[in-house]
């Protein structure tokens, strides 16, 4: 491909990469130490193990994925995909939740 | 122009360089102009599969009783006319048959981001559609689900639901290449100064479109392969023996399916948008008001799937959002709809072919949205789901509207794409029988419906009786006018008059350049820095000459 | 891609006679990435839906999933983990190598990834056939005596691990792909698209597995 000015404006370093390797590697011990540690009940776990993970996924698509440093389209791209998630996500749950319960509406 | 300047007829780029065979260089060709016209013609063959097998169901339905099919039979067509349509015919349709054409003329550019990519997309779609028709031949014959594949009927039954739900699946992969393709050829094509508020309106319908076939397509994808593992391995997930749950399957079914519907009529607003200020000769009014509507109704539409799925246990609460999201959708589509109308105006109409639709399509859109608005109530839709009267709603919303505006887009391009002219007597005569026909056809059933005519039943009470009979009639009057519309088309295709580069006197990029266009399109391209529907007085504001000459800076 | 030939940009003047250039659709980087990342959208769709029917199931059948996620090998689990770790900074290196123009080293980078997504597969292999040995696939006679959730469990199971299995292996045949592409000069230190999707691609493997890890072996 041509246009070397695209490159030129965000040089990547492998500074960067192995630090963020650091990072993350740090974040995987924390991850499979917690159980063995501390003993939580099932959703406090799943909020660890997730706020864990949801970090990790932002350290990867931020420096290894580029995202830090591409054009704001690329980051429009990502935060539409993650709100679209987050409605699915809100509207199955919200079925899963009423359905066959008691708490359900005209019950 | 002159008449020696070769159009893409003549000459194309192809993926392995140069072949003598002139097959081989239609099918290699990575011409987006090319790849239109197969997906075309493919379409408009599985089209007519389709409507065949249609009229047989219809003549089946004429009088109660088993008349000539039995029922599995029967069955096993609704299913047959269902996948085709929808996944063969109607999905593809406007994106990547007429899309692929005008996408890259109305931004000002030579051809897709990804041209081998698009060619790639044709061949799965055509691989996916031999699945399918291969499945037909082996074994107990094609699924006899319904097109929807509603799991536990579709793990359990003797059919070949599996290649049904492979081709499916390799179906969804192409739409979703031509999704990924107009992104990126709308994000970075675009010509200079054409800002996303100055594009056509008909782009502005592909690109809400291909969003959703980006996004929504992969879920149906996972979820068919998921019933393909249910089937072949009895991983349970939907097997409500081994505590998996149905429903889910259903939401995720809709998740994509719903919003294939508004992927389905966001392109086919998009032409109307086109045609409207054209032959009304008049700037369209609220360009800003459309283009943000089609992104709304991208938006809003993807978050209606539940109403779909009001009678098969999903909880009161959800009924009740999902519901409200529903009429939502109502406000951007009439925001659409009243922009048209103010277009329509005051101004003086131009009843040519392509504006008979279109006008055509008001009516007939506005009968399958408002009783699209019934069935969203979820105590009426109680009553009527399952009954012909939804079968009468998508039918009048899909084919009165989709398939209506994109032949009003066949004729309309017409001749951009053969640089001939059809006969416009013949065209808008054909216009006239298959409206009549489609209303004598449909309106019935809603009544047939309304009185309790449950749908994917091959027989029924005598007293829907007279409801059949006159659909059936319709039915024929409808394929009559089918046959008379492409009759009159191919005439026009081979024995038409030369249209000329502008016959409308249009004023988007696509007429600026000659019909047919040119292997690249474009030999110069011109900055955009005006609106795509300027007209004054009557007359477009702005001309150019584009064409490829020897001289042009580009080859 | 393979347009080596770089042509002057195409421009264009507008009214006030500012030029602007044209964007040539055979070569454009910008192009090419955001494509990939359009496929990417759909591959984040792909696992999201999974990830929508794990916790569907999770919600429904608490206590089975929890006692059936104690029953995963962790060691081999949490050993695949910092395995594509590793393998992801070996890709992205191999990326930074390529473009400060050492092709020999980045092509080492792509190596080591290769050699490092094959253990994955390794060990993957070795819990695969631990849990079908004790009769623990999707059907078996031994899974369809046991509860509903553990059955739903496993199916899950076998059918995320496998699907991103199978990215895993696709990844490998793209990575020697790349190799070639190296090898003839097809990629260079200017002309990096290629390597710089199959990196994105390799991310977004790791990715998935982040969020597969925790869920199928740690809620127990
Ligand atoms: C030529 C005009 C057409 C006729 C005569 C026709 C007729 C029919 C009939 C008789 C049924 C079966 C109703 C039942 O027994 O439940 C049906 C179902 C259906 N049609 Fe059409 N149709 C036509 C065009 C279309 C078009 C253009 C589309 C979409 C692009 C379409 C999509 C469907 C779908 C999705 C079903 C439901 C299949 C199922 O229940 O699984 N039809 N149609």
């Amino acid at each position: 491909m041509n246009t070397n000015s695209n490159q030129e404006l965000h040089p990547v370093k492998s500074s960067v990469y192995i630090n963020v390797f650091y990072l993350l590697i740090g974040l995987t011990i924390l991850t499979l130490a917690q159980p063995m540690v501390i003993d939580l009940d099932l959703g406090s776990t799943l909020i660890v193990q997730l706020g864990i993970a949801f970090t990790k996924a932002i350290l990867i698509v931020a420096y290894y994925m580029h995202i830090k440093s591409s054009s704001s389209l690329f980051k429009k791209l990502i935060y539409t995909t993650v709100v679209l998630w987050i409605v699915l996500y809100t509207l199955m749950a919200i079925d899963t939740y009423y359905r066959y319960t008691p708490n359900d509406l005209f019950r | 122009m002159n008449n020696v300047q070769k159009s893409f007829y003549d000459e194309t780029h192809t993926i392995f360089g140069h072949h003598k065979n002139k097959i081989l260089q239609w099918i290699f060709s990575i011409d987006h102009k090319r790849i239109s016209l197969m997906y075309l013609f493919v379409m408009l063959a599985f089209f007519a599969v389709a409507v065949i097998v249609a009229l047989i169901m219809r003549l089946e339905l004429f009088s109660p009783g088993q008349d000539f099919i039995d029922p599995n039979t029967y069955n096993q067509a609704f299913t047959l006319h269902g996948v085709i349509m929808i996944f063969l015919f109607i999905v593809p349709g406007i994106p990547a048959a007429l899309g692929n054409f005008l996408l890259p003329l109305q931004l000002g550019a030579r051809d897709v981001s990804f041209p081998k990519l698009n060619l790639l997309s044709w061949w799965l779609y055509v691989f996916g559609a031999l699945l399918a028709v291969a499945s037909l031949f082996i074994g107990d014959g094609f699924a006899d689900t319904g097109w929807t594949f509603y799991a536990p009927y579709s793990v359990k039954t003797g059919t070949n639901v599996v290649w049904a739900l492979s081709a499916a699946f390799i179906l969804g992969f192409a739409s979703i290449l031509t999704g990924i393709n107009f992104v990126a050829t709308i994000h970075r094509l675009r010509a200079p100064g054409m800002g996303f508020f100055k594009m056509p309106l008909f782009v502005w319908g592909l690109y809400a479109t291909s969003w959703i076939q980006i996004l929504a397509t992969p879920v149906v994808g996972i979820s068919l392969i998921m019933v393909i593992l249910e089937r072949t391995l009895g991983i349970g997930i939907f097997d409500p023996t081994k505590g998996g749950d149905p429903v889910l399957l259903e939401h995720m079914f809709w998740i994509y399916s719903h919003p294939a519907v508004y992927l389905m009529i966001l392109p086919a607003f998009g032409i109307a948008s086109e045609i409207v200020p054209t032959f009304c000769r008049k700037p369209i009014f609220g360009y800003h008001a459309i283009a943000i509507s089609s992104a709304m109704i991208a938006g809003v539409g993807y978050l209606v799937w539940g109403h779909h799925m009001y009678t098969s246990g999903e909880s009161e609460m959800i009924k009740l959002i999902f519901s409200a999201l529903t009429f939502f959708v109502a406000v951007p589509t009439g925001v659409k709809f009243f922009d048209w109308i103010a277009t329509m105006y005051k101004a003086s109409i131009d009843f040519k072919t392509p504006m008979l639709w279109t006008v055509g399509t008001f009516v007939t859109f506005i009968i399958g949205g408002l009783t699209g608005l019934i069935v969203a109530s979820v105590g009426v839709d109680v009553y009527l789901h399952d009954t012909y009267f939804v079968v009468a709603h998508f039918h009048y919303a899909i084919l009165g509207g989709v398939v209506f505006l994109m032949f009003a887009g066949f004729h309309y391009w017409f001749p951009k794409i053969t640089g001939k002219m059809y006969d416009e007597k013949h065209a808008s005569r054909a216009f006239y029988v298959i409206f009549v026909g489609f209303n004598m056809l449909w309106f019935p059933m809603f009544l047939a419906g309304m009185f309790g005519m449950p749908r994917r039943y091959f027989d029924y009470l005598p007293e829907f009786e007279i409801y059949h009979k006159v659909a059936t009639m319709g039915s024929w009057l409808f394929a009559l006018g089918l046959i008379y519309m492409f009759a009159t088309l191919y005439r026009g295709w081979r024995y038409g008059e030369k249209a000329g580069a502008n016959p409308w006197n249009a004023t988007t990029l696509e007429w600026q350049i000659p019909s047919p266009p040119q292997l690249e399109n474009f030999g110069t391209i011109p900055y955009v820095d005006f609106m795509p529907y300027e007209y004054k007085d009557g007359e477009p504001v702005h001309h150019f000459d584009l064409a490829v000459k020897e001289d042009s800076p580009h080859e | 891609m393979s347009n080596t030939v770089s042509t002057e940009p195409e421009i264009i003047y507008d009214k006030q006679g500012n030029p602007h250039e044209v964007v040539d659709f055979n070569n454009d980087y910008e192009g090419a990435k955001l494509g990939f990342w359009l496929f990417l959208f759909t591959e984040i769709m792909i696992f999201g839906a999974m990830f929508l029917v794990f916790g569907f199931y999770l919600f429904q059948n608490t206590p089975e999933f929890m006692q059936s996620s104690g029953e995963l090998n962790r060691v081999l689990g949490g050993t695949n983990t910092f395995i594509l770790l590793l393998s992801a900074l070996c890709m992205g290196l191999s990326l930074v190598k390529l473009r400060n123009g050492q092709p020999n080293t980045s092509k080492k980078f792509i190596w080591a990834t290769i050699v490092l997504a094959t253990i994955f597969l390794v060990i993957k292999y070795i819990e695969w056939s631990h849990e079908i040995h004790l009769g623990i696939y999707p059907g078996s006679p031994t899974l369809n005596e046991m509860e509903n959730g553990t059955k739903l469990f496993f199916g899950l199971y076998f059918t995320m691990t496998g699907l991103h299995g199978l990215h895993i292996i696709i990844g490998i045949g793209v990575m020697f792909w790349v190799l070639a592409l190296i090898n003839s000069g097809k990629i260079t230190s200017t002309d990096f698209v290629v390597l710089e999707n199959t990196a994105l691609y390799w991310d977004l493997v790791h990715l998935v597995w982040v969020f597969v890890f925790p869920i199928f072996y740690l809620i127990y």
